[in-house]
């Protein structure tokens, strides 16, 4: 307990550090000159994390920018809240997770969404909250499921550390994720029964919403596809839960029923040329 | 009499310590006076553990199935918003659920619970609820196209990502809020020593799981999430109000699952006498406050009536007047009881009796 403690308050001088070197540079640097992309080794990144990636690649993608993959196997505790991967623009701002990414290229003069009215602006916040619950799910997936946590996420998460902290950071980790997927409104009831059927419904929410379009929202006037930053986060998330190989992985059978999901992503793919650039380490 | 089929019943029902207790020692005498009359394997038979419980069930339920809430105030019939859009979506239905308010035979936070009689199944969280009832041909949507249907679910999941995290968020973890509202309901539903137990239990993993949801570290402050939490409710409730627009209900003038729910969340806000910032960000989105308002007075009138702003004054007054009184007569007793104590005439009558 003596370790976690003091090794916590670390944490947090480090993230009050970075807050305020955060909150000065943002109001002096204006200009995107260098980005780097910090990540888990590969190999030993876990479901979520690697969703989050490929939507965070294929957003800078298409906005132009490149960037330079740095691996470290410590990047959650880099992170101020929680989220990776974490990348660090001009050596001085640290933008962590998608959400924040997003925020962050808007102030900049960076969007894809400039548009859209008001109502398609509403949608597209509607359905990021809908990919969130998705987010609960690959948590689940990942750390409450028994054949995935021991041969998979437990190998992973424990390779950079020995044996007091193997055991400790674990257990810490699984109760919060616990916790996160209880908070989703499923107090008690957390199955895997409960993780096809949220899944069934996140599916089917998102083909319906996607009809025969090509992607979320057209263009008013031309009739054109338009993709936007929820395509990059839909696309991200799908594109990976379906290249990511689990020993037990219903989430991936619910998904794949659902074969507009499937079309959708080859179709961005294709068409629009939503692809992560490769790895440069 | 006896021969009906016995299943494990659901957990919630065997979770109450006593009434375990209580039921095995039913289900032992009753095994006894079988064993006397006929053998002990057909005892064992027919009456397996726990089946008395489901007596107790079939006693308890004369309907098919029952919905069990929170207890109702503030002018709404639950103070909950997940039990709340429950009952509203059986209410828009026009069907008639039966209702139990949860007496402290429960343990847990899975509230609403709908319990289904004949297949002795229990079923939990809003979604689900509905879900059975649709199957029941209890249902609202089907004039909705498959987008409607789809942003349905979209939006639910964006409410209970914010809206109801900040409506716990203050409902709990602020102080005010938690000693003048949730203290005395907890207190009104439990007996003693269950009511504060309970309502520290719950303040506890409402913290858990909000915290939970913004920082995966556990040093992080209440305070630094709050802002956080109340941001994405603003902006949940803007995106309400834009979806809204001049319409009657979400979906053009024919209400839908969604109003139910969305109905639930602002009316607790409006309704309950809750000092946050939650009740601004509404105030300020007129076309939001007016609907909720209209809902309430179509689907609930006669709760409307009761308790209108000034009603909600004078009951809080009441309220207030009589924790006062309270206060006041049990210091005016100890005093008397103190004074008897200590008045000569009794000690008098003790050294008399020495006395003698």
């Amino acid at each position: 307990m003596l370790v976690c403690s003091s090794f916590n308050t670390r944490i947090s001088l480090r993230m009050s550090i970075l807050e305020q070197l955060n909150d000065i540079s943002t109001t002096v640097n204006n200009e995107i000159n260098s980005i780097r992309l910090i990540d888990h080794p590969k190999g030993f990144e876990l479901l979520p994390s690697r969703c989050e990636a490929t939507s965070i690649k294929v957003l800078l993608e298409k906005h132009g920018l490149s960037y330079q993959v740095e691996i470290k196997s410590n990047v959650e505790y880099i992170s101020t809240n929680g989220r990776f991967p974490v990348l660090i623009f001009n050596e001085t701002d640290i933008v962590c997770g998608f959400s924040e990414l997003v925020k962050y290229l808007w102030k900049r003069g960076y969007s894809l969404s400039e548009k859209l009215n008001q109502n398609e602006k509403c949608d597209m916040d509607i359905y990021t909250a809908l990919i969130k619950r998705l987010e609960a799910l690959e948590l689940f997936t990942s750390w409450l499921i028994e054949d995935n946590y021991t041969h998979v996420t437990l190998p992973a998460y424990t390779s950079h550390t020995t044996w007091p902290l193997s055991a400790i950071l674990p257990f810490y980790k699984k109760r919060q994720v616990y916790r996160l997927v209880a908070s989703q409104g499923q107090w008690h009831d957390i199955s895997s029964e409960m993780l096809m059927a949220e899944t069934k419904d996140v599916a089917s929410a998102l083909t319906e919403r996607l009809g025969d379009q090509g992607t979320f929202f057209k263009d008013g006037d031309t009739g054109q596809d338009v993709v936007t930053e929820l395509d990059c986060l839909v696309y991200g998330h799908l594109n990976a839960i379906f290249m990511t190989k689990l020993p037990s992985y219903r989430m991936k059978r619910a998904l794949g029923l659902h074969s507009r999901l499937i079309d959708y992503c080859k179709y961005v793919e294709s068409k629009h040329g939503l692809r992560a650039q490769r790895e440069r380490s | 009499m006896l021969h009906m089929q016995v299943k494990a019943l659901p957990h919630h029902y065997h979770t109450s310590f006593i009434l375990l207790i209580h039921n095995h020692c039913v289900t032992l005498v009753i095994r006894f006076i079988l064993c006397l009359f006929y053998s002990v394997e057909y005892s064992t038979q027919i009456l397996p553990s726990y089946s008395i419980s489901t007596f107790y069930l079939l006693c308890r339920f004369s309907h098919e199935m029952e919905l069990q809430i929170w207890r109702g105030d503030w002018g709404l019939p639950s103070i909950d918003p997940q039990c709340l859009a429950v009952i509203t979506y059986c209410r828009m239905c026009g069907y008639d659920v039966p209702l139990a308010t949860c007496k402290g035979d429960w343990n847990g936070n899975n509230l609403p619970v709908l319990t289904i009689v004949e297949k002795e199944e229990y079923l939990t969280t809003p979604q689900n609820i509905i879900g059975y009832l649709v199957h029941q041909e209890v249902q609202m949507d089907e004039h909705l196209s498959p987008k409607e249907t789809s942003e349905i679910t979209a939006i639910t999941s964006l409410i209970t990502e914010s809206l109801y995290t900040a409506i716990m968020f203050s409902l709990w973890l602020e102080e005010h809020n938690y000693q003048n509202l949730m203290l005395p309901y907890y207190r009104s539903v439990f007996k003693l020593p269950y009511s504060l137990l309970k309502a520290a239990q719950m303040k506890r993993y409402v913290k858990c799981m909000i915290l939970a949801r913004y920082s995966l570290d556990d040093n992080v402050e209440l305070s630094d999430i709050a802002a956080k939490v109340f941001e994405s409710s603003k902006r949940c409730l803007q995106i309400l109000s834009t979806k809204l627009g001049s319409n009657q209900f979400i979906f053009g003038n024919v209400p839908s699952q969604l109003d139910a729910y969305i109905f639930a969340h602002l009316s607790v806000i409006r309704a309950s006498p809750i000092k946050s910032q939650l009740k601004d960000d509404l105030g300020k989105l007129t076309n939001l406050a007016e609907y909720t308002l209209r809902i309430h007075k179509k689907y609930y009138p006669k709760l409307y009536r009761l308790y209108t702003p000034e009603n909600m004054q004078d009951r809080l007054m009441s309220s207030q007047m009589l924790q006062q009184v309270a206060s006041v007569s049990a210091v005016v007793v100890l005093a008397a009881v103190f004074i008897w104590f200590r008045s000569p005439n009794r000690l008098l009558v003790n050294e008399q009796r020495l006395r003698e």
